[in-house]
Order: structure tokens, then C-alpha cells, then sequence
């Protein structure tokens, strides 16, 4: 039905577009001045962080800005016909016809009400006229393409019946139906685990070579973009300040805000202690408090005074073909020269032994109340959260907690702060076991000395409460300051300890950015002078520079305190750069432990090895060996009876795996591997990460 | 305008609008009997206040929560897939979005049923209706128990029965529920 | 202060504005009902006067006199004071009683929620005036005994938002944060979880307050309100009920002024909902 495009004729091609929504408080400009092209059979990334505009230019690519979204300038064309121009009817055949969109969230943009058949069979039925025998094969067939195992049984399925990956697939499936020549990806991967997220990533990358498709590919995850395009274009508070192909980009970045976003991200070159992060400092413009001239002035390094502050910045060609950026003094840096300060500093001492967690288990008991379960007996089942942990964490020690959804992390948080109790097992903490002490039963000492950093910013501030009085009342909680002016002189010596200005102990969180509520979060577990803080994914909310800031405060607060720190987290990248020992958590139980290094090279648990490969990198020296997995997760109600990773994992033995459960296999030096294999023959796995050349500081 | 419409109805409460329509219909126009006594025998004329009082309240609680409904359906990722998708706009709305937007009033069009129980006994005062709400109301301004008790034993088993149906009904129109 | 923003916000919904308006003006009437109306509401003068008649002891019933001669307008005035008295206290009583019960239902959960929750849908399968029916069948009509039947046939229906809305906030960080300090449970629901749900809770008070109205008016409608002789809307119609063919202004005007306070309290709620959705 498409026509075979030419090659010269792009695909798509914004053309210095400007898109605007208005608003009770004026207009306010979303994007400006953009351009992109779009070649076919090219995937072109586009990156940046939260409100810079990436979503809405695809929204106008879609013409779906909603009711106070315009396009207040410039040209959006697809193979060279004018999109701004359609009319209602040629604009809904063109989409989902020849140019299709994937979201972000697969579980909301799917109908709840309609069978998953029926919602793909709708493609075919409304763009190609095929008859509903037609419709019906056709989404057979392309369900299929996409790797979803039996296409008939998901077919009649509703969409809450299915996992968030497979979701996903359907969502990919749907889009490619009508065989579209421009596929716009906005963060499909966001959503989902790791390990899910590398299975659609090969998805979308075989799509691009099988049908040819031209990709725009949103996202704020520089290595997603590294691994999956072409070219690259990267947005800053409404404008794109950078673009070119990848290798320019990751390169040799012009725009001192690519260059910041680099020494943002941890990649396998950093180090907490030898390279650390650096931040970009200040936060990201509000739409409406952009300053005079360039966007990114107030944080630049480079910043110069009576010509950056000056009128508008256009984008410009630098020196290397294809490679364009916006910035006034893009060839007046020498980058080697002013390679970021990195403040070096010395790791902590570890010290005494402070948490010991020795066998812990908590089961959790579901009552299934159906028939069949009264008729068979099961009525109540158990969930095995967490089986059988053991692990030691001394003082000045950072240990990393990694696993996807449903491992088990977030379980053994709350039996560790007391908000549940253990089923079994000792969690000897300074001393005392506290594995079956509520938290209502704790000492104020023993609270105050293992407190939490949590996960979302948005809700972790009580929205009514001034910043203040709530860390006021944490340090009277914890016996910490006898009077209320006492408790204020050292709420306001907390804020300048996170780096806060004091007059914010007057504001409510809903006047702060995600950055410094988390902030204040990490104020508020430290007020205690804890021995140990639990983080539970502090940084996963935030955006990348501003990430970065808040990992490198924790470090530091830590370092001060020489507190213990337990740093939950799915993201390896992360924990590599900060942890000194990393645990590895799957459906419960701990598949591998030991310290970093022992972790990222072989032997590798099959799990660990296939999580490491899953992991995005934003290095462009760094070579992955590619393992997808098959599968999802087993549910926590019925786990396979031998090794959990069994039904997924890439180095099954056979039925052993199945039936037996695995032992634990230890070395000398405390690395421990959950596995049927020995671990002499794990030890001949190849690295996981390569280097093309030698990096100036090797992890 | 539906707003405004549904926002007027449902502040009358129903003994002002038989108040207002008994004006209006039988002392202004003279077209309809003013009470429903149904002295001499079955009167469809006599319904037509009665039944006009019990809708309109109803009418617009139920216009308001539909209208409420169906705008937050409109506003889900699921309908931006659906209208992405390049569905005409008709089918979007028939097949995407009313059935969505129609789980939520469902439950209160059911519940509503209830308070029509309780409209009965204001209707049946104002028109002199002699029916359940009247003798319920004369038992227990007589302090009637056992009449009170009969009554109460009816209303509950109306309730019973139209939350019985709600569910039901609720499971066709939320595949969530029904496999759960 | 923050009354005051919320005020300014509402300025913006003409909506919400209309229903302040509206009842404003009737809290202005039942405040300064002595001097406004113009007759004693209680006075017997001229019976069946039609609406501008002038009376011979001087003075004109601008609304009419009902059957006894009492003048209709000055009925009213003062009939606002008992609606806008004991429509606030019932609501207030019922929500104290339903957000007790919901929050204890919603963060406790386990046994107290099943027993919380068994209890609200006894209540709430009767229809509502039948319960208040039966309620005041069996404690007899007074104010007070007003304010207890609306409390118990409605806080069942707050208990059931309150808990939906503590559901969703106990799962909340800073909860979970108040729970690892060792915060005791009637902290974390008052200060922690309360706060938050007051949004949807003023919302939703606003239109709870127009079906009180409704209520007192239909108790008073059907005989069950306040006892005579003071003014009260529903009772005014319902004494003049079975003259209403004849004399409907009689029935009219209380009624007109029963609608116009619960569509003030309808609008209000709108508007408040509008801002909230705004942010």
C-alpha cells in the first residue's frame, strides 16, 4: 500500500519549529526553533531531560498537542507533504497508517475494557479495508513477529492479563501493522525491568533492519540512545543545543551542556573515590524563567557575560560535517584543557561490624478464596518475599542491592526498618537482634541510628507540612535536640549540610524541584546521625544532572558520618560506580554476592551476566556481549522449584536446574554464587564489558 | 449547558418540584390532575407529575456524572492510542470511550435506584399517592413498629437486589473484575 | 492565608463565585433576620393574603401570608437561620464520626476494616429516607435529633471516601517515613494522612451540605422536622400542602429559597472542584 520512498527525500523533517501551549498564565514556548530530519530507514535519537520539550515535538509530529497546544512557527513535513496543513481526514489516515507511535506507559495507553485482539485487528480493519478474517490472521502474524509466545491466547486476552513487557510488544505489534514508514518511540522502555527493556531493544532494532522503518527515538537514557541509533539530537530546556551522528556526539560533544551530561552519568570509567561524578550545578529553567540568550548560561562553565546573555543563540554547523550545535563559543574551548575538577577524595575506612542478617526469610500469606483453591486444599499459599539472606555490612561500607521489580529489595527494607517482622532468621544490628522488633518497639536510639532515603521525591515530603517543622520533628523524635530553638539551630545547619538555602525551612514541598526535596529526604534520614540509611532508588526519579548531584551528596554525608550505606538499586551503572560490595537479588533469594569488582567480572552468576548485558552504556569504548532473555519474571506465588532463574536462564543444565535447588558456591574471598554450575567452569565466561582502548582509570 | 442544566435539577429537591410543576401544570395550565389519589380507578394521567418529579431529579445527577466520566476517559493515554491509531473519531467515541466512561455512573445509576425508594415516599406525600413511601411514613408517625419493620424488610430487599444486579452488571462492563 | 488564596483561585471560576454569592446572601439574611424581615415571623395577622397585599396595621406582605396570616417573607428570613444552623452542625457531626472511622478503617486495616466496613454497608444498603424515617420515628422530631439521624445515615458514606483516600495515602513515602521514625498511629492519620485528603474532602463537604439542606428540608416537608411554630422551610410547605392548588405561593417562595441555598452549595462545590483540578 506505501509506496517505496526515495532516499532523498527525507522521511520526516521539522524545520525550525516553535510549538507553544497556552496557558491561564500566557503563552509558554515548549520548543523552539527545532530542527530534525528524519531519513528513511534512519533511527535518529532525541534526548534531554524532563520538560525540555522531547515528547511534545512527537506530539506535533502527531498533530496531537491537545486543546492548548500550538504550533506557533515553522514546518513539520513528511516525505515532503506539508503535515501542518492536512485536513482532519487525510491527517487519520496517516496516522497509525504510515507513521505510528510506541508510549511510554504500555499498561495506560491500552484499552482495559476491549480484548487485545480487537484493538489490533482495528488497524487493518479501518486502514487497509480487510475483511475481519483478514484483520484477524494479519494480527496473528505480527504478533508473532514480535516474540510474543502464543499469539491466539493473547489475542483473546485483556490487557491487564498480560506482563508490562509483553504489553509493550502488543503496543510495538499494533504499531507495525500497517507497515508504517516512520515509527516515533517515546521512552519505551521506561517502564519496564532491565532485562525486559534489552528484549525490546533487540525488538525495535531488528524492526529497523527488517522493515527498513525510520525511527525517532525519545529518551532521557543517553546509552538506550547509543545502543539503538543513528544519529543524535540533544534538547535543553525547549531547544536542541547539539546534533550529530552518534560517534560525533559521544565523542567529541561540542555543547558544554552534552560535555556536563557526560560527567553526570556513571559509566564503567568512573570512579566515587578516583573519578567522580561531576554535576552540572544550579537546575533546569522553568518555562517561563528561561534567561536572556542562551538557555543553558546560568549553568555553563563557559558562561561570558555581555555576549551569552545577549539575544538569541541559532544553531549552527561546527567544523565536522553533520555535527551542529548551539553555543556562541563551541570552537573557543579546549576541552582537554579544561577537563571538569574532579575532587578527588579518600574512600572511607571500613570499620567494625555493624549489621549482621544471617538466614532472614519473610514469607507473606495469601488467602485464595475461589473455589477451586477451598476444593484442593491451598487456600492459604505463601509468597517467599525473601529466602534465606545472609550478609554482613560494616561501618564506612557502601553495599549495593541490585534486582528488578519483584526481587525482593524493597521486602527486606521494611523487615530492616521494622515495618515488618522476619518469618525467620537474626538481623543482629549493633548488637541486638532486631529482626522481630516492630518499629514500634525500637529504641529512639536504635531508630534514629538506621533511617531511609525514599525512592520518589514527589511523596516524600508531607505536601502539608512546612519544610522545616518536619525535620524539626525528626530530630525531637529521636532525642536529638532537647528544646524547639535548639531543634531549629540544627534543622537549619541540616539545610546547609544538604546544600539547601535555610529560607527554604519555611517553604512547603510543593515550592521545591524533585532535586531538593530529595534533598531534604536525605536531610531528613541523616538527622538521626545514623549508623546505617537504607536509599531505596534515591536518584531513579531524577533527572541526570541533577541525579548526580544527590548521589554525590549522599557520598558525601556518608563519608562524614562514616555511616553504612545500603543502596538499593536496579541500575548497574550506578551501583558500580558507588558500591564496594553489591548483592544480586532474584525472586527472593541472593543469587550472587561479593565486592564490585568480583561482581562485574566472571565468574559471573548466569543472572548477574545477564542483567550486566542488559545494562544501557553511554560509552562509545565500551563493547557489551549481548544476552537477551527469554521470558518474564515468575510470579513470587509460584516460583519454580529448583533455581528460580531456571526458566530463563541462558546457561540451563537440564532438569537438575528444575527440580534441585542450587548450592551456594563461596571462594575464599567471601564471593558467593548461587548456581548449579561450578564455578571453575563460570570462571571461563568472557567479561561482560570490553574496552577498545585501554581507559584512563579501569573500575 | 448540560452542566448548568444538570446543576439546576439536582438543587431542587423533588417536594419543590412537585411544589413547582402543581403550579405551573395544574394552577397555571389546568392540564393535569394535581393529586394521584386513584379514586376512580387506574388514571394514567395522574402519573405523569408523579413520574415527571422522580426523573428530573435523577436526570441530572446522572447527566452529571456521565458528563464527568466521559471527560476523564477522554483524557486517558488509551483514547490517545485509539485516536493515533487513525480510528475515525466515531469509532473512538462508541467503542473506546463509552464503555470506559459508562463504568463509573453504573454504579451510581444502581445506587440511585435506592434514593428513588427514598423520592417515592416524598412523591407519594405531595400527590397523595397511597403507596409504600405513604404507609411508611403514616406507620411511623404513628409509631406503627411492626408496619415500620415490614417496610424497612422491603427497602432492603430492594437494595439488595438492584446492588446484586449492580454487580453484575459491573463485571460485564469491567473485564478487570470478572478474571480476577 | 491560605483561605485567602483559595478565595482569590476561586474568583477565577464565575461558578464557584455564583455559589459564594448565593450563599452569602443567605448567611447575611439569617444573621440579620430581626432587622430585615419585615414582620415577626410568628405574628398572626391577615390569613390567605395574596403575594402585595398591604396590610391595614401598615406594611406590605410582599410574599403573602400562609393560612394562620403570618407573613411569608419574614417566615423565610427567619426559616434561613434554622437551616443554616443546624445544616452545618449535622454535617460537621457527620464527618467527624465518618473521617474517624474511615481513617482508623483505611490505616489499620485487617479486623477493624472489615468490622468498619460491614457496618457503613448495613447503613448504606437502607435507602436514606427511609433510615431517616425510621430514626426519627423512633427519637422524635427535634433539632438535635435531626443532627444525630443525618449523622448516622451519612458518616457511613464519608467513612467510605475517607478510607478510600487513606488507601491510597498510606502508601505514600513520607507516611512510610513517619512509620520508621516509630510515629503512633493516631499521629500518622491526623497529621500525616488528614492534611492530604482535604481537597477532595472540602469538595466533597460542599455538596454533602446542599443534601443536608435537601434533608432537613424534606423532614420538614413530611412533618418530621422541627416541631411548630418555628419557622422552617420544609415545614412551610408542607403546612401549606394541601392548599397549594388554591394558594401556591404559599409552597412556592420556600421553596424557590430552599433551591436557591442547595444550588449555592452545588455551585460552590463545582467551583472548588474546578480550582482543584487546576493544579
Amino acid at each position: 500500500m506505501n509506496e517505496t520512498p526515495s532516499p532523498d527525500v527525507p522521511l520526516l523533517e521539522c524545520k525550525d519549529l516553535s510549538i507553544s501551549y497556552f496557558t491561564r498564565a500566557g503563552e509558554i514556548p515548549a520548543v523552539i526553533d527545532f530542527n530534525l530530519t528524519v531519513h528513511p530507514g534512519e533511527a535518529v535519537g532525541l534526548v534531554g531531560e524532563s520538560g525540555c520539550g522531547k515528547t511534545t515535538v512527537a506530539m506535533a509530529v502527531m498533530r496531537y498537542l491537545g486543546g492548548n497546544g500550538k504550533i506557533v512557527g515553522g514546518s513539520i513535513t513528511y516525505r515532503g507533504r506539508d503535515l501542518l496543513s492536512l485536513g482532519a481526514e487525510e491527517l487519520r489516515r496517516l496516522r497509525g497508517n504510515e507513521i505510528a507511535m510506541i508510549y511510554q506507559e504500555p499498561m495506560a495507553s491500552l484499552n482495559p475494557s476491549m480484548t487485545i485482539g480487537r484493538q489490533l485487528m482495528e488497524v487493518p480493519l479501518y486502514h487497509d479495508n480487510a475483511s475481519k478474517r483478514e484483520a484477524k490472521d494479519k494480527a496473528l502474524s505480527i504478533l508473532d513477529a514480535v516474540h510474543l509466545p502464543d499469539p491466539a491466547r493473547i489475542m483473546a486476552a485483556y490487557p491487564h492479563q498480560i506482563s508490562g513487557g509483553q504489553q509493550q510488544r502488543v503496543i510495538i505489534a499494533m504499531a507495525l501493522l500497517s507497515n508504517p514508514q516512520l515509527l516515533l518511540l517515546d521512552e519505551p522502555t521506561t517502564a519496564l525491568d532491565v532485562t525486559v527493556e534489552a528484549g525490546i531493544i533487540e525488538l525495535v532494532a531488528e524492526i529497523g533492519e527488517k522493515f527498513g522503518t525510520g525511527m525517532l527515538y525519545i529518551s532521557h537514557n543517553l546509552g538506550l540512545i547509543r545502543e539503538t541509533c543513528d544519529r543524535i539530537v540533544v534538547m535543553y530546556s525547549g531547544e536542541a543545543v547539539e546534533s550529530g551522528t552518534i560517534n560525533q556526539v559521544f565523542d567529541e560533544p561540542c555543547h558544554p551542556y552534552t560535555h556536563g551530561l557526560f560527567n553526570c552519568i556513571a559509566l564503567p570509567t568512573t570512579d566515587k573515590n578516583a573519578r567522580p561524578l561531576v554535576p552540572i550545578r544550579g537546575q533546569l529553567p522553568l518555562p517561563h524563567e528561561r534567561p536572556e540568550g542562551c538557555n543553558f548560561g546560568p549553568r555553563c562553565d563557559f558562561f561570558e557575560a555581555g555576549r551569552c546573555d545577549q539575544g538569541f543563540v541559532p544553531m549552527r554547523e561546527t567544523d565536522v560535517p553533520g555535527q551542529t550545535a548551539r553555543c556562541l563559543r563551541w570552537n573557543e574551548i579546549d576541552w582537554a584543557e579544561h577537563a571538569p575538577d574532579r575532587v578527588q577524595s579518600i574512600p572511607t575506612e571500613v570499620g567494625e561490624e555493624v549489621l549482621r542478617i544471617d538466614s532472614l526469610s519473610k514469607y507473606y500469606e495469601v488467602h485464595d478464596r475461589s473455589l477451586s483453591a477451598l476444593i484442593s486444599g491451598k487456600a492459604v499459599r505463601h509468597v517467599k518475599a525473601n529466602e534465606d539472606l545472609s550478609f554482613v555490612a560494616h561501618e564506612g561500607e557502601t553495599i549495593a542491592i541490585v534486582g528488578e521489580s519483584g526481587c525482593g529489595k524493597s521486602t527486606f527494607a521494611k523487615v530492616l526498618m521494622g515495618l515488618e517482622t522476619a518469618t525467620s532468621g537474626t538481623l543482629d544490628f549493633e548488637g541486638d537482634d532486631i529482626s522481630e522488633t516492630e518499629v514500634g518497639d525500637r529504641s529512639a536510639k536504635q531508630i534514629g541510628a538506621l533511617q531511609m532515603v525514599f525512592q520518589n521525591p514527589f511523596d516524600t515530603l508531607n505536601p502539608s507540612q512546612t519544610i522545616g517543622s518536619q525535620i524539626v520533628r525528626v530530630l525531637r523524635r529521636f532525642g536529638q535536640a532537647d528544646s524547639k530553638g535548639e531543634a531549629q539551630i540544627m534543622m537549619l545547619k541540616l539545610l546547609d549540610t544538604v546544600k539547601l538555602p535555610r529560607d527554604f525551612a519555611l517553604r512547603r514541598p510543593r515550592q521545591l524541584s524533585g532535586g531538593q526535596k530529595q534533598r531534604v529526604g536525605i536531610a531528613r534520614a541523616f538527622a538521626g546521625e545514623p549508623a546505617t540509611v537504607i536509599a531505596d532508588e534515591p536518584v531513579s526519579a531524577l533527572d541526570v544532572s541533577v541525579a548526580a548531584a544527590v548521589t554525590e551528596l549522599l557520598l558525601d554525608i556518608q563519608r562524614r558520618n562514616n555511616s553504612t550505606l545500603l543502596f538499593i538499586s536496579h541500575d548497574l551503572s550506578i551501583v558500580r560506580y558507588l558500591a564496594d560490595r553489591v548483592i544480586v537479588m532474584y525472586l527472593g533469594q541472593i543469587m550472587e554476592q561479593g565486592t564490585t569488582d568480583e561482581i562485574f567480572n566472571p565468574p559471573y552468576n548466569p543472572y548477574t551476566e545477564a542483567l550486566l548485558s542488559a545494562v544501557p552504556v553511554a560509552d562509545t569504548n565500551v563493547e557489551k556481549r549481548r544476552i537477551i532473555l527469554e521470558g518474564n519474571v515468575p510470579s513470587p506465588l509460584d516460583p519454580p522449584a529448583g533455581c528460580p532463574f531456571s526458566t530463563r536462564c541462558q546457561h540451563r543444565l537440564g532438569e537438575i536446574c528444575d527440580t534441585t535447588p542450587p548450592p551456594r558456591q563461596e571462594t575464599e574471598s567471601g564471593h558467593s554464587i548461587l548456581c548449579h554450575i561450578p564455578l571453575d567452569e563460570l570462571a571461563k565466561a568472557d567479561p561482560v564489558f570490553s574496552f577498545k582502548d585501554t581507559p584512563q582509570a579501569a573500575a | 449547558m448540560v452542566s448548568i442544566t444538570s446543576v439546576i435539577t439536582t438543587s431542587i429537591p423533588e417536594f419543590a418540584s412537585a411544589v413547582f410543576f402543581i403550579t405551573i401544570f395544574v394552577f397555571g395550565l389546568k392540564w393535569l390532575p394535581g393529586t394521584s389519589t386513584m379514586a376512580n380507578g387506574f388514571d394514567p394521567l395522574q402519573l405523569v407529575l408523579p413520574v415527571m418529579v422522580l426523573v428530573i431529579y435523577d436526570f441530572g445527577y446522572v447527566a452529571r456524572m456521565t458528563r464527568a466520566s466521559m471527560a476523564e476517559v477522554m483524557t486517558t493515554h488509551y483514547i490517545r492510542t485509539a485516536v493515533l491509531k487513525g480510528l475515525p473519531y466515531r469509532r473512538v467515541i462508541m467503542n473506546h470511550a463509552l464503555r470506559n466512561a459508562l463504568i463509573a455512573p453504573f454504579t451510581v445509576i444502581m445506587l440511585q435506584i435506592n434514593w428513588l425508594l427514598s423520592g417515592v415516599i416524598v412523591v407519594e406525600v405531595a400527590f397523595a399517592y397511597k403507596g409504600f413511601g405513604a404507609l411508611l411514613l403514616e406507620a411511623s408517625l404513628n409509631q406503627d413498629i411492626y408496619v415500620i419493620e415490614a417496610c424497612a424488610m422491603v427497602a432492603v430487599f430492594v437494595a439488595v437486589g438492584t446492588q446484586t444486579l449492580a454487580d453484575i452488571g459491573y463485571t460485564f462492563l469491567n473485564p478487570r473484575i470478572r478474571f480476577s | 492565608m491560605r483561605a485567602l488564596k483559595s478565595f482569590a483561585l476561586l474568583r477565577e471560576s464565575w461558578v464557584g463565585m455564583a455559589g459564594v454569592f448565593i450563599v452569602a446572601f443567605w448567611i447575611v439574611m439569617a444573621i440579620f433576620a430581626p432587622w430585615i424581615a419585615p414582620f415577626d415571623p410568628l405574628e398572626l395577622m391577615q390569613p390567605f393574603a395574596k403575594p402585595g397585599v398591604e396590610w391595614k396595621g401598615g406594611g406590605t406582605f410582599w410574599l403573602g401570608t400562609d393560612s394562620l396570616g403570618r407573613d411569608i417573607l419574614s417566615r423565610i428570613i427567619w426559616g434561613s437561620r434554622t437551616v443554616l444552623i443546624y445544616a452545618p452542625l449535622a454535617t460537621i457531626c457527620a464527618y467527624t464520626v465518618g473521617i474517624m472511622m474511615g481513617l482508623v478503617a483505611g490505616y489499620r486495616l485487617g479486623w477493624w476494616d472489615t468490622i468498619l466496613s460491614r457496618i457503613s454497608d448495613i447503613v448504606l444498603s437502607f435507602p436514606v429516607l427511609v433510615l431517616y424515617v425510621i430514626v426519627i420515628a423512633t427519637i422524635g422530631a427535634s433539632g438535635i435529633n435531626i443532627v444525630i439521624a443525618i449523622t448516622f445515615a451519612s458518616a457511613p458514606g464519608i467513612m467510605r471516601i475517607v478510607r478510600g483516600l487513606t488507601l491510597d495515602l498510606r502508601n505514600r513515602d513520607y507516611v512510610a517515613a513517619a512509620q520508621t521514625r516509630g510515629e503512633s498511629d493516631w499521629f500518622i492519620m491526623l497529621v500525616e494522612i488528614l492534611p492530604n485528603a482535604r481537597g477532595p474532602l472540602i469538595v466533597d463537604a460542599c455538596l454533602r451540605l446542599g443534601y443536608v439542606v435537601i434533608t432537613i428540608g424534606i423532614l420538614g416537608f413530611l412533618g418530621l422536622g422541627l416541631p411548630p411554630p418555628d419557622p422552617d422551610w420544609g415545614g412551610m410547605v408542607n403546612e401549606s400542602r394541601s392548599l397549594a392548588m388554591a394558594f401556591p405561593h404559599m409552597a412556592v417562595f420556600p421553596c424557590i429559597a430552599i433551591s436557591s441555598l442547595i444550588l449555592g452549595f452545588n455551585l460552590l462545590a463545582d467551583g472548588l472542584r474546578e480550582i482543584s483540578l487546576r493544579d
